[in-house]
């Protein structure tokens, strides 16, 4: 009896021995090679309540400090769009929304426009596109700019009366002006850098100094007390 | 050799107990490791890197801010702090301001925003890499505005730097993935490889999608769409010379503000997108309609 209990603890000791053995080896062999990651999931670590999402203030639009009514007054005696070379691209807009604009839109003359031009408005704002040889064009007006506050300084050196700036996107050119207290803008986009319009400063200069007509809607002649 | 000796010890006494004892079971062989899988087929492109000309120079490299960059914001997805770029890939910018805080994220799909130019595949990546591999479609994400570039950026230090933010889609495939509008607005412009969606509503936010495939737009000059609205699908378009596979995302807006001589200024700027895109993207994984 006593050695068949012996015999039965052998088999015991031996079986268990044999498992453990076998995870050793299991743990002291290299680990497969890894394979490619599954893709990372884009789950949130912890999902963010949605009360804490909404704690985010918009940035702060300027106050309207006014635009120069009588500025533009001024310079619409002799450079009103519509008696001017820019009437030929006022002419191509959409009535409704020179009239829906309530800023002076500030027009450019050009020879080589095509007929095909479009103006957006919203309101305080608008923007003109058209198309170039070998460039589209696209022309904006702000009468309501973000405040900055004045510790974020920008590095930029404003030319002239006007503080144009003129700025290298990637794929083309955009001048900023103000006048009458309104941001003017112009885009040049072309379809390759070396494209003429946009290899240098020169087409966006001079199409900026074209921007000699000037028109006034009904929303911006209400604004401007007009009528 | 711990663990053999009781076995060994068994075994001898299995032994004493009969000329039969069975054998203990043999241990099965470790499994040879599976070969690694074959790369995923995607469209073979060529890394066009930088979205610059290859023989323009870079201007000279300005130091990093003194501040250090902030910690990421927490109950989040894995990502780090705004202005936490790729060191030694430009200065970024030090901004914790989230300039469209209702922003619908600008992809239909999961995304990864890192730079497309130093990661691996990149012009400035590490040699032999390849604009597909893993980590560039992985977790955190890492913003990459004011990444040094030769186009103009006035809030970048010296006036020059990357303009937006460099997102990869779901997967390194092009022509698949749908980016939407960021807000309801107009698409105002499409250029060659650019569509700019003016928000409707003050203060007139410009976005502007980089590098889409321009043949299948969803959207036309004109076109009035809601926040969501599918505008054109992620791809490598960079006129002549393809980019990378990535949405080239960028916010503008007219600004008024200071330059760093104190003069007043008025322009139109190139605003930090990441903390925007960071909350749209908690949004979007929390579930959050856009609208």
């Amino acid at each position: 009896m006593r050695r068949l209990a012996a015999c039965a603890t052998a088999a015991t000791l031996t079986a268990l021995s044999a498992s453990a053995q076998t995870q050793t080896q299991a743990q002291t062999t290299a680990p497969p090679q890894q394979t490619a990651p599954p893709p990372a999931s884009a789950t949130a670590v912890q999902r963010p309540q949605l009360q804490n999402l909404q704690r985010v203030a918009p940035p702060r639009v300027a106050p309207v400090r006014g635009i120069d009514w009588k500025a533009v007054q001024a310079f619409q005696r002799t450079n009103d769009a519509r008696q001017s070379p820019a009437s030929r691209i006022l002419n191509a807009l959409k009535p409704e929304a020179v009239d829906a604009t309530s800023i002076p839109i500030l027009l450019p003359e050009i020879a080589a426009l095509r007929d095909n031009v479009r103006i957006y408005s919203f309101g305080e704002y608008y923007s003109i596109s058209f198309e170039l040889p070998q460039a589209r064009v696209s022309l904006t007006g702000n009468g309501r700019p973000i405040a900055f506050a004045a510790k974020s300084r920008l590095t930029a050196a404003p030319e002239g009366d006007t503080g144009l700036t003129l700025q290298r996107t990637v794929d083309g050119r955009v001048a900023s002006w103000t006048r009458f207290g309104v941001l003017y803008t112009a885009e040049v986009t072309c379809d390759f850098p070396a494209a003429p319009a946009c290899r240098d400063d020169g087409f966006l200069r001079d199409l900026v100094q074209r921007h000699q007509g000037v028109v006034l809607g009904r929303a911006a002649r209400k604004a401007a007390g007009f009528e | 050799m711990r663990m053999r000796a009781p076995f060994l010890f068994a075994l001898a006494l299995l032994a004493a107990c009969g000329p039969t004892t069975p054998a203990p079971p043999p241990v099965p062989p470790t499994p040879a490791p599976a070969p690694a899988p074959a790369a995923p087929a995607v469209d073979p492109v060529n890394d066009g890197g930088a979205e610059q000309l290859p023989e323009e120079a870079l201007p000279p490299a300005t130091p990093a801010p003194a501040t250090p960059p902030a910690a990421p914001t927490a109950a989040s997805f894995d990502h780090l702090g705004p202005s936490d770029l790729i060191p030694g890939s430009g200065p970024g910018y030090t901004d914790r301001t989230v300039w469209s805080p209702t922003m619908c994220f600008p992809l239909e799909d999961a995304a990864f925003a890192n730079s497309q130019v130093w990661n691996k595949g990149g012009s400035k990546g590490p040699a032999g890499t390849w604009q597909c591999d893993q980590p560039n479609y992985s977790l955190p994400w890492r913003d990459n505005f004011c990444e040094s570039r030769s186009n103009s950026n006035a809030l970048c230090p010296g006036g020059s730097g990357h303009q937006g933010q460099d997102i990869r889609a779901k997967t390194c495939k092009k022509n698949t993935y749908w980016t939407v509008a960021a807000e309801a607005g107009t698409i105002t412009n499409i250029g060659s490889y650019s569509v700019t969606l003016t928000g409707a509503a003050p203060p007139h936010l410009q976005y502007r999608y980089l590098h889409l495939q321009m043949d299948d737009l969803a959207v036309t000059e004109g076109s009035v769409v809601q926040a969501g609205a599918r505008i054109g699908k992620v791809s490598n378009t960079f006129g002549s010379t393809p980019t990378t596979i990535h949405l080239h995302f960028e916010i503008r807006a007219g600004v008024a503000g200071v330059t760093s001589t104190g003069q007043p200024i008025n322009s139109l700027a190139f605003l930090p997108p990441y903390l925007s895109l960071v909350k749209a993207y908690d949004r979007k994984l929390a579930g959050t309609p856009c609208s």
